[in-house]
């Protein structure tokens, strides 16, 4: 009997199971997707790391004290003693630097995020390296490039190609490519291979390796080679097995994948999240419209129990098939999502979709578990149906007084979870789980105290569109939009996720930009800017030309270095004393940063000196990879953190640091020349290091603003999902309404009211509904990006984007015209007489 | 406003038409003919009633010339305008403006108050009220002090007289009234009798109307009889008793 009447139940309205599914095989898809894409990139580049052609047994690398990337180099004295070790077969070293191959227009190959790297070529067993065409670098003019590289840089074998290192721009005649391990391909990484002695040469390595690789002779193993290894080396370094070596890249690149899946989780679980809502309102309003039916199975005899079993088993029977769906969808969503990435530059290499049956099994137990659970309330609530229903259809009950302090307790419950969560002193996980769990329930508390003002609202919203109520189509859709409150509540509450969401995130990126830009405008005083695309920085052989060109003057050009104090990894980035204070104010508030100048000194931002209780004068211990720790004395104390919260100079941050990279140059144009002068002059002198962007002041003010821009994009577009739900949610509320409301459409049809009035009145009730979740969203947002923008110490402004807001605001009633679009076209076309007819 | 209305009255002394008018539902052996060619004319200012058994055509009969259900062949006209000849929404409009409704249920707007209700086809066409005539209608109905009541706040003979009421005040070319007391007692239906009468007799109103009841079809001014979708019979002002006895003959 149940499963009789919950499937004829699920039949009798095709586009509410339509609707209800779709909102269900929406959220599972992006769930699905979302570990679908992770998988397929952590398969393709678990590919990269399996380096199946290398016979490294054992690898030899500096200690690592300041963090996995960063380790003291191993000398080259240690490379000979580790060959004498008995049981090793070969050992090598491998110097590693940043090489930037240029193409025949002069412009970078590669980069833009992926590294440009450069090697020194050696034979033998360690070597992960395949030749494919020609021969390996012999001469100390030759270079290696792999295969992609080659092609991009448009170089055959034998032909010339420009590589800048660290001793600037040169040409190298390609004796032949390469590819890596199994697949040949280095996630859009750049490789360049030279010659033992040109490497040394052209890299900052002085000589010293990144790493030994060793090969064991036959029948030792790989653990005993490197217990064997360990022994003969000097404090500060050690000897793992290869697979060792290799997991920890792999793990860490893991953990990067990680991190990157689980944002994509959230946006997924935000739309499951709003597909909640709206499987919640469907079933809700269904129950409702079934009050007679239901009394009437009541009357005849079904228990409680039997109603709520069919009304959960129609819950299950709509879960399962469309978190089918749901998953199938899914895979298309990962692959939109792998082209999406790909056509903003992320580069990924090609890897056909990874299908686990841990992704299949999640996306299904999500979407059937989420189904069940938006539907046991309102399965509830049926079984409380009375068999006098039959008679009376009852009316909606007076809100109870607890009802409205659950609401109330429960927004209030979820602001305080929420400040809590973001200023509480705790670990990551409880408080992202307070956060998560803040955020929800005070959006639960929203949507229940939305019930209580959807009507005024509603009759507020649809007087301003009519001052004295307006025209018939418009009276009639604010009434029926102040009909079933509670209703009209939860059809929003779903846009009003997507709308607080998107409101909060714009607050932030604003606050972003005012902050970052509002202080550069304030304190950067250079008039020329420069900086490598990407994170790694740049060659130091720029140096030379750009402090040699005339139209500039207080050159600054900024080094940078990892290093490790009580905090943590770090970045210090490097000044010129004498010269700093011309190109940026840094806003010093306690001594001054010409004394860093002086051996073993640091400048630290206001920020960090409180927390680590630093003063003018006070030590800090900081470790480096290559030079150990040291504590350094404090100079000066810095308010504006937008270059880094550590100062030291050039000179101390040269000997000091593993791997000279330029982070930035800044300068101030010459009297008399113009800012576009000088930036034009600094970039025709750096032409031959293509990685390099020169910007006038105002351009990089632009090129932040445009970066906070791009970002807010992206959670746009992640968020887009959500909001696409929420729609179909008021599609759907409308749609039932129609349905519910056949009679009465009939009958305004047989009074007058035109086709084109009826579908206005569905559409001034879509429009009011959507601005409703509109307001209450853009109220819940802003909170939410207030609290986010204030948990930032480094984000000094807050900025409120009106304008963005009212767009918000116009969209959301855009959206209300377009969900209403069919449920009006329904409305429309009844047949006045069935209509009418109709029980 | 005036010229918002197609020009429906210009013959006098004729609110509806309908002429060989066929309605047929179904075909070949579940063929059911609702109108089987019925011809007639109806006079403005007369009450007419029409009865018949059930499934006699009758409801057929006026929703067709209400503009609700189209002929499958045949034509009608309300006043002079051929409603046969015109698209969807010129009929709409011709029901906004020419035609008042009373159906058996389910008369009324439920998120409109009673006063709502009435002025409804009103306002949906842009047109005032005469409130002298409003506030006659409403108190005749007894009504007036309900107006600001939902639906859901009316009595069943309450909300039918609200529906009188709207068909009543925006004075139509013409008013159709399905089984209008099919669902009251016999004091409201009494009542709602009485002020149809009134319209009538006052202020010339013409009404069609389908009943069962040969108590409320005393009241009219003619009383037609179908069967089988074809008109069998009429009375000039007849007494309870001899339409009592017609009706026996027809079953
Ligand atoms: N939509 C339809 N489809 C098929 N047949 C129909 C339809 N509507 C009406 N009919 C048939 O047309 C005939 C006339 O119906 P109509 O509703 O006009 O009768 P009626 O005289 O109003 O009856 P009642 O007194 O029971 O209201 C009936 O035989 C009915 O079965
Ligand atoms: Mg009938």
């Amino acid at each position: 009997m149940v499963f009789k009447q919950a499937r004829r139940n699920l039949l009798s309205n095709k586009l509410r199971l339509f609707l209800t599914s779709l909102a269900v095989v929406l959220g599972v898809g992006f769930v699905t997707g979302s570990i679908v894409l992770a998988d397929t990139i952590n398969k393709s580049f678990s590919n990269i790391f399996n380096v199946e052609n290398s016979q490294s047994a054992v690898q030899v690398r500096g200690k690592a004290v300041v963090s996995e990337s960063d380790r003291k180099p191993v000398p080259a004295d240690v490379l000979e003693k580790v060959r004498r070790v008995p049981g090793v077969r070969a050992a090598e070293g491998t110097i590693l630097g940043q090489a930037q191959v240029v193409d025949a227009e002069g412009k970078a190959v590669g980069g833009g995020g992926a590294p440009t790297m450069g090697f020194n070529w050696y034979d033998g067993p360690t070597n992960p390296m395949q030749m494919v065409e020609g021969n390996p670098p012999r001469e100390n003019n030759e270079v290696v490039l792999d295969t992609e590289t080659a092609k991009k840089a448009g170089v055959p074998v034998g032909g010339e190609v420009t590589v800048v290192t660290d001793v600037g721009p040169a040409k190298y005649r390609l004796s032949g490519t390469a590819k890596f391990g199994k697949t040949g391909q280095a996630g859009g990484a750049t490789l360049a291979f030279f010659t033992l002695d040109t490497a040394k040469r052209v890299f900052t390595s002085s000589g010293r390796f990144a790493t030994l690789d060793v090969a064991a002779d036959p029948g030792v193993s790989d653990t005993k080679l490197a217990a064997d290894v360990q022994k003969v080396l000097p404090a500060g370094f050690e000897a793992v097995t290869a697979t060792q070596a290799n997991e920890e890249v792999a793990n860490q690149f893991q953990s990067f994948i990680d991190i990157f899946r689980n944002v994509l989780l959230v946006f997924a679980g935000i739309a499951l999240f709003v597909g909640a809502f709206i499987i919640f309102n469907a079933f809700q309003i269904t129950i409702a419209q079934r009050g007679r039916q239901i009394g009437l199975l009541r009357a005849q005899g079904a228990s409680s129990r039997q109603i709520m079993g069919s009304v959960i088993l129609e819950a299950l029977m709509v879960g399962i098939v469309a978190s089918l769906l749901g998953v199938a969808f899914g895979i298309v969503v990962a692959w939109a999502l792998q082209q999406l990435f790909n056509a903003v530059g992320a580069d990924l290499p090609d890897q056909s979709l990874v299908i686990t049956t841990g992704a299949i099994i999640s996306g299904l137990i999500v979407g059937i578990l989420v189904t069940l659970l938006s539907a046991v309330g309102p399965a509830y609530r049926s079984s409380r149906v009375s068999p006098m229903s039959a008679l009376h259809p009852a009316p909606v009950g007076p809100t109870s007084r607890w009802r409205i302090a659950l609401a109330i307790a429960m927004a209030v419950a979820g602001v305080a979870m929420v400040l809590w969560g973001t200023f509480g002193d705790m670990d990551t996980a409880p408080r992202s789980t307070l956060l998560a769990l803040g955020s929800i329930i005070l959006f639960f508390g929203a949507a229940a105290l939305t019930q209580y003002v959807a009507s005024p609202l509603a009759n507020g919203i649809g007087r301003l569109f009519g001052p004295r109520g307006g025209r018939m189509p418009l009276r009639l859709g604010r009434r029926n939009a102040m009909r079933h409150p509670h209703r009209t509540a939860q059809t929003a509450a779903a846009l009003t996720i997507g709308v607080a969401l998107v409101t909060a995130v714009s607050i932030f990126a604003s606050s972003l930009h005012k902050t970052f830009v509002g202080s550069i405008e304030d304190r950067l005083h250079a008039d020329v800017v420069a900086f490598a695309q990407g994170s790694g920085g740049f060659t130091v052989a720029a140096d030379d030309v750009v402090l040699k060109v005339p139209q500039i003057t207080d050159v600054l050009v900024s080094r940078t270095a990892a290093f490790r104090d009580e905090k943590g990894a770090q970045w210090v980035s490097g000044v010129v004393p004498d010269r700093v204070d011309e190109v940026y104010d840094a806003g010093v508030e306690e001594g001054s940063l010409g004394d860093l100048a002086s051996p073993d000194t640091v400048a630290v931002s206001r920020d960090r000196a409180d927390s680590m209780n630093l003063k003018v004068g006070s030590m800090l211990p900081m470790t480096f990879a290559s030079t150990g720790e040291k504590p350094r004395r404090v100079v000066a104390i810095f308010k504006d953190s937008t270059f880094g919260n550590y100062f030291m100079s050039n000179e101390q941050i040269d000997a000091n640091s593993t791997q000279l990279r330029n982070q930035g140059i800044f300068a101030k144009a010459a009297p008399g020349v113009s800012p576009d002068e000088a930036k034009e002059a600094v970039k025709k002198a750096l032409a031959s290091f293509p990685s390099v962007e020169v910007y006038t002041r105002q351009g990089y003010i632009d090129l932040i603003g445009n970066q906070v821009n791009q970002l807010l994009a992206m959670f746009y577009l992640l968020l887009a999902m959500a909001i696409f739900i929420a729609v179909f949610g008021i599609i759907l509320t409308l749609a039932l309404s129609v349905f519910e409301r056949t009679r009465e459409i009939g009958l305004l049809r047989a009074v007058g009211l035109s086709r084109r009035g009826t579908r206005a009145m569905i559409r001034w009730e879509a429009v009011i509904v959507a601005l409703i979740g509109a307001l209450v969203g853009l109220v819940v947002g802003t909170f939410l990006g207030v609290v986010a923008v204030k948990a930032f110490p480094d984000l000094t402004a807050i900025g409120i984007p009106w304008l963005s807001m009212i767009a918000f605001v116009i969209v959301a009633a855009l959206f209300g015209v377009l969900a209403a679009i069919l449920p009006a076209r329904r409305a429309a076309k009844l047949n006045v007489l069935e209509a009418i007819a109709s029980e | 406003m005036a010229t918002e209305a197609p020009p429906v009255a210009a013959t006098p002394g004729l609110a509806a038409r309908i002429e060989d008018g066929r309605r047929l539902y179904g075909t070949g052996d579940n063929e059911v003919r609702a109108l089987d060619g019925v011809t007639r004319e109806f006079p403005a200012g007369r009450f007419t009633a029409i009865m018949g058994p059930s499934g006699s055509g009758k409801s057929t009969l006026m929703q067709c010339m209400a503009g609700l259900d189209r002929l499958t062949s045949g034509q009608t006209w309300i006043g002079d305008t051929e409603l046969t000849a015109l698209s969807e929404n010129a009929i709409t409009k011709v029901r906004r403006d020419n035609v008042g409704f009373i159906f058996q249920a389910f008369n009324l707007v439920p998120t409109l108050d009673a006063r709502e209700n009435i002025m409804l086809p009103l306002d949906i066409a842009g047109r005032d009220v005469d409130q002298e005539w409003f506030d006659k209608v409403t108190t005749d109905l007894r009504i007036h002090d309900r107006l600001d009541h939902r639906p859901s706040q009316l009595s069943g003979g309450q909300q039918q007289r609200v529906a009188a009421a709207r068909a009543i005040v925006a004075r139509p070319q013409i008013i159709f009234a399905d089984e209008p007391t099919g669902q009251l007692d016999s004091r409201s239906s009494a009542e709602l009798l009485q002020v149809m009468r009134g319209a009538v007799d006052e202020f010339g109103q013409t009404i069609l109307m389908v009943t069962h009841d040969p108590g409320a079809a005393r009241h009219a001014d003619l009383v037609i009889f179908l069967m089988d979708g074809k008109i069998v019979d009429e009375m000039e002002r007849p007494t309870q008793d001899a339409i009592f006895d017609r009706m026996k003959a027809m079953d």
